[in-house]
């Protein structure tokens, strides 16, 4: 997946200008950068449920903001994503959750349905919940089942937003092993979008670190924590101060006083 | 005053596009090939939601409403001894306004500002976007329902309004002011065409159906996904949605009452 | 989310939405009376109509037996054709029976008494009525009021 001179505003604030990045099939990619560089948006961006406003985003050599609504969905069914709230939909069963996917897109008689989704629950360590609904869940299992939901299609790429926000260490430690995993298993391109950034950068085999409307780095993350680059270092030890700065941009304070 | 001048003007471009959003996502809802068979299913939940559960407050409504025209109708009557006109009265007065309009303004509060929040939560709990990326079109799977089921449920529940509002008529005029049952109901039979006067009622009612649940689906599927944009979006589709109501209210029964 | 309860509910709803649809063209705008099959016409001729509706009631002695089906300008006699349908079960008005318009109330909408007379024969299907006396006209009384008044002085 190419990202390519990526321009794209809200309204009057630029949220990337000029953003170039790759994302190798097969691995897990971290992207990583402080809150509000728009981490969740590039995701939109690569789904198509938003449109760049120059530049190109092509996945698996198609072009996203070419594609005609069919061709966009049939990508889609390709991508999995797994939304920072896990997304269930609230009125159905957690099987009803996975199955929903299948039955949208396949024939598949209940009979195989119900193989299917259990086979899937079980790869999350669910399949226990099976009847239960999603508020009678915590949040990482909630996530878990989400996750089971986005790969019940066997998708070739999966994204997940923020995963670990909010997760006690042991849900950490779950998902962080689910997404290496699954990985792995199911030789999944995985995009992992979050600021979490030792949990993250453990498991990732590639880091693309946003900044300030750009890519700030981009490498494996050994190459990473080796950066000479005083923002990728402020970012990665968690100093208040340095190219991030500590202050909102304002007059100095002897005026104001 | 050029400040002012494109004040109006931003305002302007602003309620334009809006009104232009809010066309194609009715017409992206209901338009294009969809699984009929599935979405009839949903369609038949989300009648359940808004017009099943909207019966009892239609009902007790129609009921007082009637009750009230019956009894304010006989006072204004009794001066002139023209009581037996009471069911005319009663009966004209619910198929041609009240039985419409009412009902769809107490849609709007009940089912209207309903769907807006389902549809916000939807949006802010992220659902709408894991639909699409699961490849279903949520304008399809989760607008369009419920767009059918209003302009479905609100004629059923207007009619429903107007015949409790005419029994309510019935039984105070009727029952307790003792006004003769024969030409109460003679009267009202006189004097209510069906093509005229509940066929234009019904028009009416299935224009404000489309309306009121155009701006409530919109307002869900265009807020902003805050808990705070859900509150603001519900309390505009209440509002929008009266005041469409009432407006064209005005249009229709120029247009099929008043030769204007 | 989908169970025969929803669907049982949503049936009982539209059912009773068609049902007070009849009841409002039934009961509220008496939609069957005017295709009654058990119903017979008579026409009646009358100098002046005025305020007369189609729809309006029929009735004798105070009893609604019919109703106002059509009225139309007579060129020859330079007069209004009022076509009624009286319910079959009311067949027995002499052929001198008369027609009058009335009010009912002061401000009461219009309609048509019958007075039976004393014939021997039925009026049947499609006989006219001559015997009439036309709608009050108020400006009219009230002109000749007004005339009779000042002719006293």
């Amino acid at each position: 997946m190419e990202i390519n001179n990526v321009v794209f505003r809200r309204d009057q604030r630029v949220i990337y200008d000029g953003l170039t990045a790759s994302v190798p099939r097969g691995k897990i990619t971290a992207i990583v950068g402080p809150s509000g560089t728009g981490k969740t948006t590039l995701l939109r961006l690569i789904s198509g449920q938003l449109n760049p406003d120059a530049g190109n985003i092509s996945v698996d050599g198609l072009s996203v903001r070419l594609l005609k609504r069919k061709a966009l969905f049939d990508l889609r069914r390709r991508m999995g994503m797994l939304f920072q709230s896990g997304a269930l939909f609230t009125e159905l069963s957690v099987f009803e959750n996975v199955a929903f996917p299948l039955r949208v897109h396949t024939d598949l008689d209940d009979e195989l349905i119900r193989l299917v989704v259990s086979m899937k629950l079980e790869a999350v360590g669910l399949r226990g919940a099976l009847d239960l609904i999603p508020s009678e869940l915590s949040g990482g299992m909630q996530r878990r089942v989400a996750l089971a939901r986005a790969i019940a299609l066997d998708p070739e790429m999966i994204m997940y937003d923020e995963p670990f926000v909010g997760q006690d260490p042991i849900g950490l430690g779950v998902l962080l092993s689910l997404v290496k995993r699954l990985n792995q298993a199911l030789g999944l391109t995985s995009v992992v979008v979050s600021h979490d950034l030792q949990e993250t950068l453990s498991i990732a085999d590639h880091v693309i670190m946003i900044a300030n409307t750009r890519v700030a780095f981009e490498g494996s993350p050994q190459d990473m924590r080796l950066s000479e680059d005083s923002l990728v270092q402020q970012f990665l030890h968690g100093r208040p101060d340095g190219p991030v700065h500590f202050h909102f941009p304002a007059s100095p304070i002897e005026d104001a006083l | 005053m050029v400040e002012w001048i494109t004040g109006v003007g931003r305002s302007t471009l602003s309620h334009l596009s809006n009104l232009g959003r809010a066309t194609l996502i009715l017409i992206q809802a209901i338009t294009g090939r969809s699984n009929v068979g599935v979405h009839w299913r949903l369609t038949i939940d989300q009648v359940y939601v808004v017009g099943v559960l909207s019966l009892s407050i239609i009902i007790v409504s129609g009921l007082f409403i009637g009750m009230v025209l019956g009894l304010q109708g006989y006072t204004i009557l009794a001066d002139y001894g023209s009581e037996q006109a009471l069911g005319q009265m009663v009966a004209l007065s619910l198929t041609r306004e009240l039985g419409p309009v009412v009902t769809a303004l107490l849609f709007a509060g009940r089912a209207g500002s309903a769907l807006t929040a389902e549809i916000g939560l939807m949006k802010a709990t992220e659902q709408l976007a894991s639909l699409e990326m699961i490849g279903v079109d949520p304008l399809r799977r989760v607008v369009a329902p419920r767009f059918w089921a209003g302009v479905i449920s609100l004629p059923i529940l207007s009619l429903i309004f107007v015949s409790v509002g005419c029994l309510g008529g019935a039984l105070v005029g009727v029952s307790w002011l003792g006004v003769d049952s024969g030409s109460f109901w003679a009267n009202m039979q006189a004097s209510v065409e069906f093509s005229d006067d509940v066929l234009n009622g019904i028009i009416k009612s299935v224009v404000f159906a489309v309306v009121v649940t155009w701006i409530a689906v919109y307002q869900g599927y265009d807020l902003v996904p805050t808990s705070e944009g859900i509150s603001r979006a519900t309390t505009k589709t209440v509002v929008h949605a009266s005041l469409a109501v009432l407006g064209l209210d005005f249009f229709l029964t120029a247009i099929m009452f008043g030769e204007i | 989310m989908y169970s025969r309860g929803t669907e049982l509910s949503v049936g009982v709803f539209v059912l009773l939405g068609a049902l007070c649809l009849a009841f409002l063209a039934l009961e509220v705008s008496g939609l069957t009376q005017s295709s009654d099959s058990g119903a017979y016409r008579l026409s009646a001729r009358f100098d002046n109509v005025a305020g007369l509706t189609t729809r309006a009631k029929v009735s004798a002695a105070g009893v609604t037996v019919g109703r106002v089906v059509g009225i139309r300008y007579d060129e020859k006699t330079a007069g209004a054709i009022v076509d009624m349908e009286i319910s079959q079960s009311f067949s027995q008005f002499s052929e001198d029976t008369s027609a009058s318009i009335l009010t009912g109330g002061l401000l009461g909408e219009k309609y048509i008494g019958l007075m039976t007379g004393g014939g021997p024969n039925n009026l049947a299907d499609g006989d006219v009525i001559y015997d009439t006396q036309s709608a009050v006209i108020l400006e009219e009384l009230i002109g000749k009021f007004l005339l009779n008044m000042s002719s006293e002085k």
